[in-house]
């Protein structure tokens, strides 16, 4: 049985000028101990994927409002509260994009873990502060015992972002969702973050879900890759085969915008257009304003997502 | 943590404990009882066994003070501290939950706050009836709004801090993030507010007791020592002026407290 299966998930966002399809009809499963990288550019319905997977979205004005996500055979969409506070956490951790912010300024960061660690878990407060330091000491932080006592202001940009995955792992988490880990990150900081996932993971055996738009990021990182466009999934495929032969125009136009070392390209290539506004989606698929192999039916009727080989699923009419 | 302290600083914490302290100790400092009359020595400048003088009932004005200190002092400060642990949750709830919430909270402290504080104060006390419980509610109910006002804008800035989502995915419940996050937060500019409405309260007392609507006499307090002191101001000015001094001295004394503290904790304004 999959960690973490998703079916046909909807999320809309019901705002004055109408309602906003921001997650359409996505489905995709994650079995322990595996990852998968959901790819997209801003407002493609990335996050909100990611959100709802512990029901954080902000509602209102979003709400699920269709779909099951089953975590460990239970649904997250009908999930009540307590269960849900006790699933946050503990079952499934966050790691947000800015590690500046989404720590608490006035706490220690060893204050911080600890108490992350004392809302699922009856310790002590020695035993929580314990576990504070060995989680810093896991996350690679030198000298865990001092840094634990830091304010979130002392440390660099890196480190809390150590730090924030961290907290994330503290309680040993079946799921770590990271959306945008690495954004508000310096490039060669990135490097090491990525490292550091891509580490705990084998060594903790951690599904993690990993919400990017950029597509360096998930290349060494993730078994599988899920390619959303306006709140549809449009290809799901495995990583190698994604990078080695993208189905999807919207995936090769993607991979085309990715400036390489290795072609030597005189201008950086660009999908043509822009992602239509949230409220006036086209008819059809959704990409058909953008799409070099648009043909009627584009016009007309959304691709279904179809078998393309090679464990590739993807959505297009010019594939079927 | 390196803290500038400046002289100000120093002057209005030194003062307002020293202020506290006399009051709070009055029972021991006071050379008489306060409510000793004597028409011998009645309406009497400062001399040497009343050095400030006694008051139209020959009672001893320095022992007054300090026992007027007690009552305005302990009002200045139970009231504002009443009306801060209502208000400040009052105004987190609404900031925090927004909504129909923040609507029904918001509207009734607008309300409060369309009264003059003053005016506010008298109407209540009036209509609770004068006495010293009466003064704590009027002017705790007076202040309740700012507190309100105050926490609720400095809660919507935190509220949408991200460590705030980061503890909602971490599993906290909204009362617990609101304690442990957002309270400790905003803690800053209340207890800088906290400090200047003691001053404001202090005042209050002071203006309601003039009123006849605080403490009831014979029970010194500084305004009614002010009150009784105006029925012969000319011929005897001491217990009013003596009086209005520790007023004055105590508003001084806990403002420049309050911006002691604004200073320390707003670094901006520190320059």
């Amino acid at each position: 049985m999959s960690l973490l299966e998703v079916t046909d998930l909807a999320v809309h966002l019901f705002t004055n000028r109408g309602v906003v399809r921001a997650v359409d009809g996505v489905s995709f499963s994650l079995d322990a101990g595996r990852s998968l990288g959901i790819v997209g550019e801003s407002g493609c319905g990335k996050t909100m994927t990611a959100l709802s997977l512990m029901r954080l979205i902000p509602e209102p004005p979003a709400r699920i409002v269709s779909g099951s996500i089953r975590f460990d055979g239970e649904d997250v969409v009908t999930m009540s509260s307590p269960r849900l506070r006790a699933l946050r956490g503990n079952q499934i951790g966050m790691i947000y994009q800015d590690p500046m912010t989404s720590l608490n300024p006035v706490f220690t960061v060893g204050e911080q873990i600890a108490e992350a660690v004392r809302l699922h878990r009856h310790d002590t407060r020695n035993a929580a502060w314990a576990r504070a330091v060995e989680v810093l000491r896991l996350v690679g932080i030198p000298d865990p015992d001092r840094v634990a006592s830091a304010y979130p202001h002392q440390l660099s940009g890196g480190m809390r972002q150590r730090v924030v995955i961290g907290m994330a792992l503290a309680c040993d988490p079946k799921l770590l969702v990271a959306d945008e880990p690495t954004t508000a990150l310096d490039v060669t900081i990135q490097a090491q973050i990525l490292e550091l996932l891509r580490r705990l993971q084998g060594e903790l055996g951690t599904g993690i879900i990993l919400i990017t738009h950029d597509l360096g990021v998930i290349a060494d990182l993730v078994d599988d890759v899920v390619v959303m466009y306006a709140g549809k999934l449009v290809e799901h495929a495995p990583v190698r085969r994604l990078f080695a032969a993208p189905r999807h125009p919207y995936t090769q136009g993607l991979l085309r915008s990715v400036p390489s070392l290795e072609t030597r390209e005189h201008r950086l290539l660009t999908i043509d257009g822009t992602v239509p506004p949230a409220h006036a989606m086209p008819n059809g698929c959704r990409f058909n304003p953008r799409c070099a192999l648009v043909r009627d039916i584009c016009h007309e009727q959304e691709p279904p997502l179809v078998d393309a080989g090679g464990g590739t699923q993807v959505a297009c009419w010019a594939l079927t | 943590m390196n803290v500038p302290i400046n002289k100000l600083t120093m002057i209005g914490t030194g003062l307002s404990a020293l202020l506290i302290l006399l009051a709070a100790f009055s029972p021991w400092l006071a050379p008489l009882d306060p409510l000793d009359q004597s028409f011998i020595a009645a309406n009497q400048g400062p001399t040497a066994e009343h050095w400030f003088g006694t008051d139209s009932f020959g009672r001893d004005v320095l022992s007054r003070v300090l026992f007027g200190g007690r009552i305005s002092l302990a009002i200045g400060i139970l009231a504002p501290v009443l009306s801060a642990l209502a208000g400040v949750w009052a105004g987190m709830l609404a900031g925090y939950l927004g909504g129909w919430t923040d609507r029904v909270l918001s509207r009734a402290s607008d309300l409060l706050m369309s009264f003059p504080t003053l005016l506010l104060g008298v109407m209540i006390a009036a209509a609770l009836g004068p006495s010293f419980q009466s003064a704590v509610i009027a002017i705790a109910v007076a202040l309740f709004p700012r507190f309100v006002r105050l926490s609720r804008s400095a809660t919507q800035v935190v509220r949408r801090e991200p460590f705030i989502d980061a503890s909602i995915a971490a599993g906290r419940g909204h009362l617990s993030i609101m304690l442990h996050h957002v309270l400790p937060n905003i803690a800053g500019p209340l207890v800088v507010a906290l400090s200047l409405w003691i001053a404001t309260a202090i005042r209050l007392e002071a203006a309601l007791s003039f009123l006849g609507l605080g403490a009831q006499p014979p029970t010194p307090s500084w305004g009614n020592m002010i009150r009784d002191g105006m029925s012969d101001l000319v011929g005897d000015p001491w217990p009013a002026a003596f009086a209005g001094a520790a007023i004055t001295l105590a508003v001084l004394a806990f403002n420049m407290v309050g911006d002691a503290l604004r200073d320390l904790l707003d670094p901006e304004t520190a320059a």
